[in-house]
């Protein structure tokens, strides 16, 4: 007993700088900002006040809404294309390679910064680009495809891309607890690879499933630089409208405000996701019977 | 059938890569096939502009600085949790989680309103700070599970043996954990190196090599920008197949070790 | 096919690479016989019991089930289900939604579901934990689900996957009775993987030893037990002594064999033997009779002896094991301790006697 609060004590002591860093450099910051969405700017100075007038003022223009579809948009299609893509490389590692080395190889490529991919992509999809000049040069397109960039598409491939090896990161340590035993068991108790998949593999990973899809809908949902560079002026998100607030002298309160917003439409989306999986029977814990 | 879709999957992983390399090392400054032929021109610009050098000495600084914090604040803590259980341990795991699960706008200006009411200038020491707050996260996740897996009696076994208190650290829990924390410590330096969205907000005048890259693609395409992308990203994967490199050959030589020890 | 045959397997083969682990395997499984597949670890066992299940496809070989070719057959398509070593009981459901795993796939209706999970969950006495979690349940307790998981799907044979090598001990010899007491109320066909002599001896209808992937001898357990068909068998199930020596002359009903120190008499195995070949006795410990050597033996006349001192006694309550050293080899003997008994001490000089039919004789 006196042995086991001793080292609860040593615990203690010993983790206490990481929680005097967070606590000043990540809670109190929170806290600040959350208080700061209810003050107001007056050019450019910030007047300590207990008022709604942000929110209020973002919830009434209509361009809010389309700029927070457009980011919860990119968000949504970029997770679930990373989840679903992922999957079944998760799946070729956990279950059919021995070494690390093809997981290492996609894992590396999570290194190759983040502003240098959203780079490679312009100029491969730009009118100039690579793929429209390659495809003129053979002679199967007359003018450049436009659309390929500066458009939510461009944004949304190339989210896919920077968020590939993260999603796949956690979804094979997910899978790597579903040991083979528990597909052979189901196999053998008549179940088809599908039914596998779906009765079996999904609620056993759902953790990892919704910790590789929200952490993939979160960071690309919230990245104002990706649609800022490739997105054109129909990718316009609120990310984008949030960091000008605080980048050029802009209305602080106001961007704090609407980051609060856009959290709370994250959270929604959270609460719907698992609720979606709950639905679908693909969450554990839940009874088939009465 | 599924070995062909993933070996695609790897592919379009590194095809933006390998595009933008093998451009980088283009002749002319076209950045469309045909390939007119290999110069290392854009190599000779990018090193003798001065913008660029300097931002790659102050991305290596804060990268160190930044390393340095994470791997004082993390291995501490890591051993600290380790030693604590049940609902303190799953609190602190989550507070120390958090960072990462907002996205990095959100840090940034969270940080940059702080900075601003403290009255503390943007600086690369502001970048530092917010780079550990990043990257301890990370940290914490890639240690954890060889922490989890290192058993306290192994401690208790060298206190019992007359060992003091840092004498046990050093001979015992050191050797079996150091490699890990030497490979988390390259990762907080590579993650560091490559950070963007948070340090937008929160860099003074001294700017990092992200920030320079930004600022050169915002300007006219130019072949420049090959050459600096690829030179920023050869050097963090290069980092990180060391640190991988380090931590892989470490475990090896201990299993040798090992091998040799019940042969002997 | 036999109409009691339930599963045959002809010419059997798997290589895995350039290793195999299974040679050309023929074997009959009867049905409603509770058949152990027994052997050391890497025998081939585990194999043959995955390739029953669909796990594995056979190199060559074909298994018939029923009367019919499954061997392209996937686990969902064969009749047989699997009770695995760790279980494999899935985490996300409850015990209930565990059973009703198999009979949810066939699409049962919901009322027949419920009253045959509810009776299967009775037969393994669990009725009333439909409701807890897998991670709730004890290692006996998880040993029942997956039997019930198994067997609710009525299958033609259920393969068990070394079940009780994750219990300990006194689990394990309650979990064997109730192994038997549900083979008799179900009448299903047991296959019976393990490398514990024990579990065979005490489950088994039949028992098939497996060696380096081959069959070495098939039969029920008393059988293997008196009657060895090669030196592997006699060491693996149970204690016994082993001499070895060269025949002296084989008739057709008893072989002359010389240990070196005399020669002893056994009965012949059935095939004529060369003068002069390397041979090996086998008897139990239990086979043996010893007396102090000043006394006469009780069964002088035909039988065979050797001479040794007693070297070390081992008193195990009802029974007792010496350890006699002869001029051959050390002996183990067993003796049923009883009231009147007399006990032997430390370094008597001792006679061991054999009867010529308490011997086995083994070539090499």
């Amino acid at each position: 007993m006196l042995k086991g609060s001793r080292r609860e004590a040593m615990g203690l002591a010993l983790v206490t700088p990481s929680f005097l860093f967070l606590l000043v450099f990540f809670i109190v910051p929170a806290a600040l900002l959350f208080v700061c969405s209810f003050w107001l700017a007056h050019s450019f100075r910030l007047i300590p006040a207990f008022s709604f007038d942000n929110y209020s003022r973002a919830l009434s223009a209509s361009g809010f809404y389309v700029l927070t579809w457009n980011a919860l948009k990119n968000g949504l299609c970029t997770a679930a294309f990373t989840v679903a893509l992922s999957f079944p490389t998760a799946y070729f590692i956990v279950y059919r390679t021995r070494g690390n080395l093809l997981f290492y190889l996609i894992l590396v490529s999570w290194f190759s910064s983040y502003l240098v991919r959203i780079y490679a992509w312009r100029v491969i999809l730009g009118s100039n680009g690579l793929i429209n000049t390659t495809l003129m040069q053979l002679g199967l397109i007359d003018h450049p495809i436009e659309v390929l960039l500066f458009s939510p598409f461009a944004t949304i491939l190339t989210l896919i891309h920077i968020m590939l090896p993260f999603g796949l990161l956690l979804l094979v340590s997910a899978l790597r607890d579903v040991r083979r035993e528990y597909i052979e068991a189901a196999r053998d108790l008549g179940a088809s690879p599908f039914e596998v998949l779906t009765r079996v593999m999904l609620p056993m990973c759902y953790k990892g499933i919704i910790g590789a899809f929200m952490f993939t809908f979160v960071i690309s949902a919230g990245d104002f630089v990706t649609p800022q560079l490739l997105g054109g002026r129909e990718g316009m998100t609120t990310g984008i409208l949030i960091a000008n607030q605080f980048r050029s002298s802009g209305n602080w309160p106001f961007g704090a405000a609407m980051a609060f917003l856009l959290l709370a439409a994250f959270l929604l989306v959270y609460f719907v996701f698992v609720r979606l999986l709950h639905l679908l029977r693909l969450a554990p814990g839940r009874r088939f019977h009465d | 059938m599924l070995r062909i879709y993933v070996w695609l999957y790897v592919a379009f992983l590194y095809a933006p890569i390998a595009i933008i390399t093998l451009f980088s090392f283009h002749s002319s400054p076209s950045l469309t096939f045909p390939f007119e032929g290999f110069s290392l021109r854009w190599y000779a610009r990018i090193f003798t502009n001065t913008t660029f050098m300097d931002s790659l000495w102050n991305s290596i600084l804060v990268g160190t600085a930044t390393a340095a914090t994470t791997t004082v604040l993390g291995s501490l803590t890591a051993l600290g949790l380790a030693r604590l259980k049940g609902r303190v341990q799953t609190l602190f795991g989550l507070l120390s989680f958090g960072p990462v699960a907002l996205p990095g706008l959100f840090l940034g200006i969270a940080l940059v309103m702080l900075f601003s009411q403290i009255g503390l200038a943007r600086s690369l020491f502001t970048v530092t700070i917010a780079h550990v707050l990043f990257t301890l996260p990370f940290f914490l996740e890639a240690v954890r599970s060889r922490i989890e897996y290192f058993d306290l009696s192994l401690e208790e076994a060298a206190r019992d043996l007359g060992a003091t208190p840092a004498q046990a650290f050093r001979l015992v829990t050191l050797p079996i954990i150091g490699p890990t924390i030497g490979g988390a410590a390259i990762l907080s330096f590579a993650l560091s190196f490559d950070e963007f969205i948070i340090t937008v907000f929160v860099s003074g005048n001294n700017t990092t090599l992200p920030l320079t890259i930004w600022s050169m693609m915002r300007r006219a395409v130019s072949p420049d920008i090959n050459a600096a992308s690829v030179l920023s990203l050869s050097l963090s994967i290069g980092i990180i197949l060391l640190g991988g490199l380090l931590v892989w050959y470490q475990r090896r030589s201990a299993l040798n070790a090992r091998a040799k020890d019940i042969q002997e | 096919m036999t109409a009691s045959n339930i599963v045959e397997l002809y010419g059997v083969t798997k290589a895995f690479g350039a290793l195999t682990v299974l040679h050309d395997i023929d074997l009959n499984i009867v049905e409603g016989e509770i058949l152990t597949l027994l052997g050391p670890s890497g025998c081939g066992k585990t194999t043959l019991m995955r390739i029953i299940a669909g796990f594995e496809p056979t190199t060559h070989g074909r298994v018939i089930i029923k009367g019919a070719d499954v061997s392209n057959l996937p686990p969902d398509r064969r009749p047989v289900n699997m009770v695995f070593q760790r279980y494999a009981l899935f985490p996300h459901l409850d015990v209930f939604d565990n059973v009703a795993f198999g009979l949810r796939l066939k699409k049962w209706p919901k009322d027949r579901i419920r009253e045959v999970v509810r009776n299967m969950l009775q037969l393994v006495q669990l009725g009333d934990y439909g409701n807890r979690w897998i991670h709730e349940l004890s290692g006996g307790q998880a040993q029942r689900v997956a039997l019930a998981r198994a067997l609710v799907n009525s299958p033609s044979v259920l393969l068990l996957d070394e079940p009780l090598a994750a219990l300990d001990l006194k689990i394990r010899h309650h979990m064997l009775a109730e192994l038997k007491r549900i083979h008799q109320e179900t009448g299903t066909t047991f296959i019976y993987v393990t490398h514990d002599q024990d579990e065979a001896t005490i489950l088994s209808d039949r028992i098939v030893l497996m060696n380096g992937g081959r069959i070495e001898q098939i039969g029920t357990p008393e059988e293997m037990y008196a009657h060895p068909r090669s030196l592997f068998c006699a060491r693996f199930l149970g204690e016994t002594n082993i001499l070895d020596g060269a025949v002296r002359a084989c008739e057709s009903e008893v072989t002359y064999v010389d240990l070196g120190t005399g020669t002893v008499k056994v009965p012949t195995n059935g095939t004529a033997l060369a003068v002069g070949q390397k041979v090996s006795l086998a008897i139990r410990p239990e086979a043996l009779q010893v007396c102090r050597r000043a006394q006469p033996a009780a069964t002088e006349g035909d039988a065979n002896a050797l001479e040794g001192t007693v070297e070390d006694v081992v008193f195990m309550g009802s029974r007792v094991l010496y350890s006699i050293r002869t001029p051959v080899e050390t002996l183990k003997y067993q003796a049923t301790r009883s009231v009147d008994g007399v006990m032997l001490a430390q370094g008597e000089e001792v006679r061991a006697c054999w009867r010529p039919e308490a011997a086995v004789l083994l070539t090499h």
